[in-house]
């Protein structure tokens, strides 16, 4: 792998299931609205060894019209909604909750989507990194971001280890003082 | 509370990627990725009360935040 420039790293890397599935559902979902790509996947992007059952995407908010749309796009594509019908997964995102597609007939692995809502998730959405992977590219939060908010607020052994991996690939790269900005952003959300 | 053993192999592993080639890292990690998708295909075409069970826990897991 290799930093294009500041904002873009480019991966020679062969595609995995997952990545099969996230970049044919990227597809549809980059004609609607913008998203960045966040949690688990992102270490999992650089290499971690393991899988994971959902890969978490944050969107920016979109209306009824252009979310029917989207809908039936995915279902054109073979995904379908396994959490809930058209109509009350729209519901769901406005509440600030999750939406889960999955290929049809399976249930793991599957995307979730959720509007953001938070000051973290907004600066993941403003801030985030190109990865270029086969001639595709895909959005994915700010390492410094990924890394505070698996170190502070997830805090499972399985987070605080993808935060390590990180650390370890990115040695070179990864901005300390950067790091150390978000956890106290974050710090300061977790007590509102 | 991080295992330091497993902690020491995250980072072995961690560093096998950043100085081998993509192909040959993402090789090697897409065995343990895609048979860990496969052998859960397989269980829920084995066991399709369990998928069931599981999806009617993604339903009421969509109701909270």
């Amino acid at each position: 792998m290799e930093w294009v420039d500041d904002y873009t790293i480019k991966l020679d890397k062969e595609l995995s299931e997952l990545d099969k599935l996230l970049f044919s559902f990227l597809q549809v979902l980059r004609k609607y609205t913008n998203y960045v790509i966040v949690s688990g996947y992102v270490s999992i992007l650089f290499g971690r060894a393991r899988a994971t059952e959902d890969i978490d995407v944050i969107i920016e908010e979109i209306d009824w019209n252009a979310f029917q749309n989207l809908f039936k796009e995915l279902e054109n594509n073979e995904f379908w909604c396994i959490n809930a019908s058209e109509k009350n997964a729209f519901s769901l995102l406005e509440e600030g909750l999750r939406v889960r597609f999955a290929k049809k007939d399976e249930i793991i692995p599957n995307i979730e989507i959720k509007f953001y809502t938070s000051l973290a998730e907004k600066i993941a959405i403003e801030n985030a990194l190109s990865v270029a992977i086969q001639n595709r590219t895909i959005r994915i939060s700010p390492l410094e971001l990924q890394i505070a908010f698996k170190e502070v607020l997830l805090a499972s052994e399985k987070d605080l280890e993808d935060a390590e991996h990180l650390r370890e690939v990115f040695k070179d790269s990864i901005d300390e003082e950067k790091t150390e900005h978000y956890k106290k952003l974050l710090e300061s959300e977790k007590k509102w | 509370m991080v295992d330091n053993e497993r902690l020491e192999f995250i980072r072995l592993w961690a560093d096998y990627v950043r100085t081998h080639e993509d192909r040959e890292w993402s090789r090697q990690q897409n065995k343990v990725i895609d048979s860990q998708i496969n052998s859960v295909r397989e269980f829920y075409r084995r066991y399709p009360e369990i998928k069931k069970r599981i999806l009617e826990r993604y339903r009421l897991k969509g109701l909270k935040k």
